[in-house]
């Protein structure tokens, strides 16, 4: 097995310490470093995507993985010009005002990471002022908003109201999820994407994307 | 049928028997404590008051019984976990400031004292005013707030305990599930010194939403049975209610023996009807967002018709899959339980058990 493969197969594997060690081996070889992150890494968070939309792992499984995934990104870092690498879409993230639920909104953005997008997790708590404020400033591509209750979901509405109110609704695309929220609900309400878990976010964000 | 009680109704159910139309206990904390024109933030810290939101909204709506629950967060706080309170919201743990900083803490953790640790005797004291109130008509579900895997989760921050428990060494995981087990059953036990009829344990975080099946049968399943055993020897029906999707793990939960399965709406009843003994009792699942939230009062009616066609109404209490939004709508929640009726009724459930005759 070469280094770029034992890099995708250590972090589908969630060994964090093997992915750095063939990282390290990797960059010696003089592989490029945007090369070790399209062709291994993303790949492998596709892949762990893809099994836990399947059944076949879960979320122990995908945040070993996402773990392993940065620790190998921590060692291309310093190499790459602009100590970025190349994405394909920015997205900010957060849960909305009155809900303090995170662990489902931080894994799919661990997911959106680790498959190429740059992400900006505004956290939990977040207000629509927020939101707006970071799609003027940041230029983000996507908004995701996450909600765990049936009051706090409202206020996706609110978020979708104040982006259209400051001008900005058709410079963003919105997408919204969290155990209350359905695709009925999510097209009432105007947004962009309804998905219910981490692989289909990744996967319906590169959609919208692309369609920009 | 002779008209029961509420509470003869619940009992009916408990015992094997078709009651005179299935009884509804819905998870309605947040939705009785809207209806009594509070907010939680002020009810929360008070038992007494709790239990006023209770009665105020079972007598207005008549439904069957109450499931005590403040918050996810009481049994945690009660050993030293850190503690975010909101007026609008019930309170949640703060998971960035975890009590177990490395697992090994668990050697030294305190079993609470249901007297005095923490928020424990509110709950204790709400199930206590209820029974005293309205306990011989109305059955009394005295929750004992989190069980085992998910006051681990929540003691070390659930997203590190999930890494955890792929890294650390098995016997130390399930020192720290047993830590949880055992302050889970003081609580539970104290339910029934309180009068409730049955107590209750949420396990959320065990479920396949997060963990696979076999990691449920390799950590969570043997402290939920061990606790059930415990709590149910000690003389009082016991209930695990785990949210999500169930659908790998049912019968697993029916071989914990608990009395009592409160399922969430993505589980198939049909199937898990079938999956778990007769004498179990399964309660759910309507889905608290939609239809209950965001649907219609016809909607709703129809979601019930269904639900209870797939049990047959086979030792099943009606009730939301979750907890009920506070934004519940008030003719929502009316035609829910006037559904419950109408399809839960003796004669309906005699219709859907009668067996075809040859003709």
């Amino acid at each position: 097995m070469n280094n770029l493969e034992i890099i995708h197969d250590s972090i589908v594997g969630g060994k964090m310490e093997p992915a750095i060690e063939a990282t390290r081996a990797a960059v010696a070889e003089g592989i490029n470093p945007q090369d070790i992150i399209s062709n291994s890494m993303i790949k492998a968070m596709e892949e762990i995507g893809a099994r836990f939309q399947e059944g076949k792992a879960y979320v122990p499984e995908l945040l070993m993985a996402a773990r392993a995934m940065k620790g190998a990104l921590e060692i291309i870092k310093p190499l790459l010009a602009g100590d970025k690498p190349a994405t394909i879409g920015k997205i900010a993230i957060g849960t909305v005002s009155g809900d303090l639920h995170d662990i489902g909104k931080n894994l799919v953005a661990s997911m959106f990471e680790g498959c190429g997008f740059e992400v900006i997790n505004l956290g939990v708590n977040v207000s629509a002022d927020k939101f707006v404020e970071t799609v003027e400033k940041e230029k983000v591509d996507i908004i995701c908003l996450s909600a765990l209750l049936t009051t706090t979901m409202n206020y996706m509405r609110t978020v979708i109201d104040a982006l259209k109110a400051a001008g900005l609704r058709d410079k963003v695309k919105v997408m919204v999820g969290g155990a209350p929220v359905n695709e009925k609900f999510a097209m009432e309400i105007g947004a962009d994407a309804y998905t219910d878990n981490a692989n289909s976010a990744v996967i319906v964000a590169k959609q919208l994307v692309a369609a920009n | 049928m002779k008209e029961m009680t509420s509470l003869e109704r619940c009992m009916a159910v408990l015992n094997g028997q078709t009651p005179d139309t299935l009884p509804v206990i819905p998870q309605s904390f947040m939705f009785a404590v809207e209806t009594a024109g509070r907010k939680i933030g002020e009810v929360n810290r008070c038992g007494k008051t709790m239990a006023e939101c209770h009665i105020i909204s079972q007598e207005k709506y008549g439904y069957d019984g109450c499931v005590i629950d403040f918050d996810d967060a009481t049994i945690a706080e009660a050993v030293g976990a850190k503690v975010i309170y909101r007026d609008d919201e019930p309170a949640i743990v703060d998971e960035n400031q975890p009590v177990l900083k490395d697992l090994r803490d668990v050697y030294d953790m305190p079993i609470p004292d249901p007297a005095t640790s923490g928020r424990l005797n509110e709950w204790l004291e709400a199930t206590r005013y209820l029974k005293e109130k309205i306990g011989d008509h109305v059955f009394i579900m005295g929750r004992a707030d989190q069980g085992p895997f998910s006051i681990a989760c929540l003691l070390r921050g659930t997203t590190q305990f999930m890494m955890d428990l792929l890294t650390e060494d098995k016997k130390l995981i399930d020192d720290v599930l047993e830590y949880c087990r055992k302050i889970s059953a003081v609580f539970a036990k104290a339910q029934k010194d309180a009068g409730a009829h049955a107590t209750s344990i949420g396990d959320a975080f065990a479920g396949p939403n997060l963990i696979s099946p076999e990691m449920y049968r390799e950590f969570a399943l043997e402290p939920e049975k061990r606790l059930t055993e415990e709590v149910q020897a000690y003389g009082i029906p016991f209930s695990i209610h785990i949210c999500g999707n169930t659908n790998g793990i049912i019968k697993d939960m029916g071989t914990t023996g608990a009395k009592i399965l409160e399922v969430d709406w993505k589980l198939d009843m049909e199937e898990a009807r079938a999956l778990v003994p007769e004498s179990t009792v399964l309660m759910g699942n309507i889905d608290p967002s939609y239809p209950l939230v965001t649907g219609t009062p016809a909607e709703i009616d129809e979601a019930v018709k269904q639900l209870i066609q797939k049990t047959k109404g086979r030792s099943h209490i009606i009730s939301s899959g979750c907890a009920m939004g506070r934004n519940t709508p008030e003719e929502n929640f009316k035609a829910f339980i006037a559904a419950a009726r109408k399809y839960g009724s003796y004669e309906e459930i005699m219709k859907l058990n009668k067996k075809p005759t040859m003709s």
